[in-house]
């Protein structure tokens, strides 16, 4: 005769279902989370208007190459600005502090400071309150290096420079070709080709591309 | 020699005991049916009827009844061991004994011999006749009246009778009686002394009361009286 | 090996059965319930506070260049509109750190989440668990637009936030509560029905039960209705299938039997007619056949004593069947155990060969002829096989009288023992062809049986065999259940009389 027995083998498969289904309690309360991604970033205008500024790119304590705004004051600029670049040469970048710039008012500021101001500008290296914030030239770019003139108006920018080209990092070479593209450019949407005093590097554009703002 | 008539259906049995009996010197007459024996019956003048119980129409009980009807002859029944219910019946309607078939002929010889042998040698050493209550018993003329009216006795019922009353008060167990009254042995069927005191009772005692001449004793047997 | 669960009865396991069931559903339920009740209250208040920080920091964010002072303000402003909870706010600008709080820099932030929300265009959140409270950290890089609604370029502002989630921990403990709470009255209320299904499963088994039990007991006509058509309906059709398969082998049996019992009492009947004949005549032969020419004289003999045993057999034959077919009566008397013995000896001859120990006094209720044969059978059976002296004895033991029969003989064979009581058993192969029928035995332990007694043979330690006999002083009925079957036990006092009042003055 065969007897039907509770096997307990039959009830180990039993209390393992029973532990198997009270698993999701295990993990009571809030557990961790990895880093999730969590729609857009926040966008806003913080920079002054393009009359008042140049866009200088330094680089930041975690070495991202980063467009820092430097107030302008250029009280007599007004109607000057010609065609020929080489005027502007004897612009007054303000560099000892960035603020408290006069406001300009009226059809004055319709005009951007010329790439030229804002090159030399970025070769004078950072001021006061922007190495306080940690910003700096990268170490190949001479600070005692100057721009002769920019030639804009064609599809390229060309800048010269009085430095050797070559030696620039690459770092140094998208410092001065983000800060020369997006003073001739509002977007910086303009290739840039550096001409030193040994030479001429290929056209190139800035990496830090401005993008479309995603909606809301 | 005893005269037998013997009523018996199947023709070698009826053969056989016939040529057995008759070798003893009894002279015999069979017959067939009961029909047939009843007829020679009255021709014949049996001294005794050996009767089988099983018989074609007219079976052996009703034999016996009519038999018993207007005659107090000595009846002996042949039965098969077993038949017990028959037994009872036969020996109700007044067969003095019985014998189970086959037997031997000394068997049924012996047995003829008792049944008749209490009748032929009467007890003579006692007063004629004894009175007991309303019972007078005739022991030399085995003759029995109740109230001055003449009971007709079957010779076993009489030989009982004769036997209890010569001893009154006297207990006697069943197989004591079978011995001395029927010639048994000790182990035979009591139901012979049943169905033989019931019929006595019948004849002899009222039956508005309880038994008053053949009394039970129970656990013990029978006893004749006290009155 | 019986396991534990197999040391409770049917019922438990069934109602633990369903219990666990309803335990496994509840739990699992309450498990499921509960992780998404979680997953919607966390995600919930994250997507809040996502969307309400970055709402009020494109609301408050400070312009470029940044000036200290003001950024602190500018936090202020974003902290105090906090969403769904109170949160701390961070700022990181180049090496410029600043907070809506005590401190600068917050311990709850993550490396990991700052160097994502420093590197990817998009906002960001981490869930940390430190020292046991849960917060949530909300990463969000700063994009600022080069001119006015045109396009946008990272301004190395990252703007953070860091919320306590107490208010969602409450929520969820309570939500565990509720689930542990509900689950157990759950389950209470789910033993109604356990044991009310158990009882619907067990009530076909205790029928069933119940009827294998009147099976067993003998009534072959039982039978189990048929309810509905699940398992338990085709065990119960299969129970009547079989027991009427049984109850009609048993009929078949019995009938068989009663056959066989009826051929042979039928056979003994019409061979005891002629026998009657030939019986009859026998002394005939007997006394002529000393006249006769001698070889006729032995055939007459023979013919004369074979008729003689063949009639004894065809009475053990018949005797034989009357028990088997229970017709058989006992007629019942109160005799002294002594005085019938002798009889039996008296009346076979015997008293001279026998040796006796007979004492007076045992009387006892019993059927005098069928005792005689019980008596004559033994004495005569150690008479034929055994060795004179053979020796009857009487005795008493509790209730019951004790006859022994001993002779001197040889003894049984160990082998044949067990079957000396059987029909036609011969013990002894080489008297086969004994004068006995081979019934006697047998005969002899009926009659016993019939009396409520019972038979026992075996060897006497000085050897010998013996028979011992045990019936009850008080007679058959007194003997629980010794005869099987209905046997009309009748006792047949003498009759009182006619109206059956005794008159025993």
């Amino acid at each position: 005769m065969r007897e039907l027995t509770f096997r307990p083998r039959r009830t180990a498969r039993l209390a393992a279902l029973l532990a198997l289904a009270g698993a999701p309690l295990t993990g009571c309360g809030i557990q961790e989370t990895a880093v999730v991604e969590a729609g857009r970033p926040v966008v806003a205008d913080l920079l002054p208007p393009r009359e008042g500024r140049v866009l200088l790119f330094f680089i930041s304590p975690d070495g991202e190459l980063l467009p820092v705004p430097r107030i302008v004051e250029r009280p007599w600029l007004s109607g000057t600005a010609g065609p020929d670049g080489s005027s502007a040469g004897s612009d007054v970048v303000r560099g000892e502090d960035g603020r408290g710039g006069t406001p300009l008012t009226g059809e004055e500021m319709s005009e951007p400071l010329p790439p030229l101001a804002a090159v030399t500008a970025l070769l004078a290296g950072p001021d006061k309150a922007e190495r306080r914030a940690g910003f700096r030239n990268a170490p190949s770019l001479p600070r005692t290096a100057s721009a002769d003139r920019i030639v804009t108006g064609g599809p390229t920018v060309e800048v010269n420079l009085k430095l050797r080209v070559t030696r620039l990092t690459a770092r140094a070479r998208d410092q001065l070709v983000c800060t020369a593209a997006y003073a001739a450019h509002a977007q910086g949407a303009v290739s840039v080709s550096l001409v030193g005093q040994d030479g001429r590097l290929a056209p190139a554009e800035c990496p830090v591309r401005a993008v479309r703002v995603p909606a809301r | 020699m005893p005269r037998v008539l013997l009523v018996e259906d199947d023709p070698s049995v009826r053969e056989g005991v016939e040529l057995g009996l008759r070798r003893c010197g009894h002279d015999v007459l069979a017959a067939a049916t009961g029909e047939a024996g009843l007829e020679a019956l009255c021709a014949f003048r049996p001294d005794l009827l050996l009767l089988d119980l099983m018989l074609p129409a007219m079976d052996g009980v009703q034999v016996c009844c009519r038999v018993r009807e207007n005659s107090q002859l000595p009846i002996i029944m042949l039965t098969a061991l077993g038949d017990d219910v028959d037994i009872v019946v036969g020996l109700d309607a007044g067969a003095d004994d019985y014998i189970v078939k086959p037997a031997r002929t000394e068997v049924i010889e012996a047995r003829i011999r008792a049944v008749l042998r209490g009748i032929e040698a009467p007890n003579d050493a006692r007063p004629a006749v004894e009175h007991h209550g309303g019972l007078d018993i005739d022991r030399a003329g085995h003759t029995v009246s109740r109230s001055g009216d003449p009971v007709a006795l079957a010779p076993s019922e009489l030989k009982l009778l004769l036997h209890l009353s010569a001893a009154p008060e006297q207990v006697f167990s069943r197989q004591r009686l079978l011995a001395d009254v029927w010639d048994h042995s000790y182990y035979s069927d009591v139901r012979l002394v049943d169905a033989c005191v019931r019929r006595l009772r019948i004849k002899i005692e009222d039956p508005s009361r309880s038994p008053r001449y053949i009394q039970t004793v129970r656990g013990l047997g029978y006893r004749f009286g006290p009155l | 090996m019986p396991t534990a669960a197999s040391a409770f009865g049917l019922r438990t396991r069934l109602v633990l059965a369903f219990l666990l069931v309803a335990a496994v559903s509840a739990v699992t339920t309450a498990a499921l319930t509960y992780r998404e009740a979680r997953s919607a209250v966390l995600v919930r208040a994250q997507d809040t506070a996502v969307a309400s920080f970055r709402e009020e920091a494109e609301r408050f964010v400070p312009s470029l260049p940044l000036d200290p002072e003001s950024l602190r303000w500018n936090l202020y402003d974003i902290a105090a509109r906090a969403k769904p909870h109170p949160w701390i706010v961070f700022a990181e600008y180049g090496s410029l750190r600043a907070s809506s709080g005590d401190r600068p820099v917050s311990g709850v932030l993550t490396a990991e989440l700052r160097r994502t929300a420093h590197t990817s265009p998009h906002g960001t959140f981490e869930r940390v668990v430190k020292d046991g409270k849960a917060y949530l950290t909300i990463g969000m890089p700063v994009m600022t637009r080069v001119v006015a609604g045109g396009r946008a370029v990272p301004s190395g502002l990252v703007l953070f936030a860091v919320m306590p989630m107490t208010n969602e921990e409450v929520d969820i403990d309570a939500l565990v509560t509720a689930a542990r709470d509900g689950a157990l009255p759950g389950l209470a209320v789910a033993l109604v029905p356990a044991l009310l299904a158990a009882r619907s499963v067990l009530r076909p088994v205790r029928e069933l039960r119940r009827a294998a039990h009147s099976m067993g007991g003998g009534q072959l006509d039982t039978r189990i209705a048929v309810r509905g058509r699940d398992e338990m309906a085709a065990l119960a059709s299969t129970f009547n299938e079989s027991a009427a398969r049984l109850e009609h082998s048993v009929q078949e049996l019995q009938d068989a039997g009663t056959r066989a019992r009826r051929f042979a009492s039928d056979v003994s009947h019409e061979l005891r007619t002629p026998l009657a004949g030939m019986l009859a005549v026998t002394d005939v032969l007997d006394e002529d056949a000393g006249t006769l020419d001698p070889d006729t004289a032995r055939a007459v003999r023979l013919i004369s004593a074979e008729t003689g045993k063949l009639a004894m057999l065809v009475e053990d034959l018949m005797e034989i069947s009357r028990f088997d077919a229970r017709a058989v009566s006992l007629v019942t008397d109160e005799v002294d155990a002594a005085e019938a013995v002798r009889s039996t000896l008296s009346g076979r001859q015997w008293l001279d060969r026998i040796r006796t120990e007979l004492p007076e006094g045992f009387r006892i209720r019993l059927d005098p002829r069928r005792f005689d044969v019980i008596v004559a059978n033994l004495v005569g059976n150690a008479l034929r096989h055994g060795a004179e002296p053979v020796t009857v004895r009487l005795s008493k033991r509790g209730g019951a009288l004790i006859v022994e029969v001993h002779d001197n003989g040889p003894g049984i064979a160990p082998d044949a023992l067990p079957h000396i009581f059987d029909r036609f058993y011969k013990a002894d192969a080489a008297r086969a062809r004994s004068s006995g029928s081979g019934l006697g035995l047998a005969i002899t332990e009926e009659n016993v049986r019939l009396h409520g007694g019972t038979i026992h043979a075996r060897n006497a330690p000085g050897g010998g065999a013996l028979f011992t006999v045990e019936l009850p002083f008080e007679g058959p009925a007194s003997a629980s259940g010794a005869p099987d079957g209905p046997l009309p036990a009748q006792a047949s006092e003498p009759p009182d009389s006619r109206d059956g009042n005794g008159a025993t003055a």
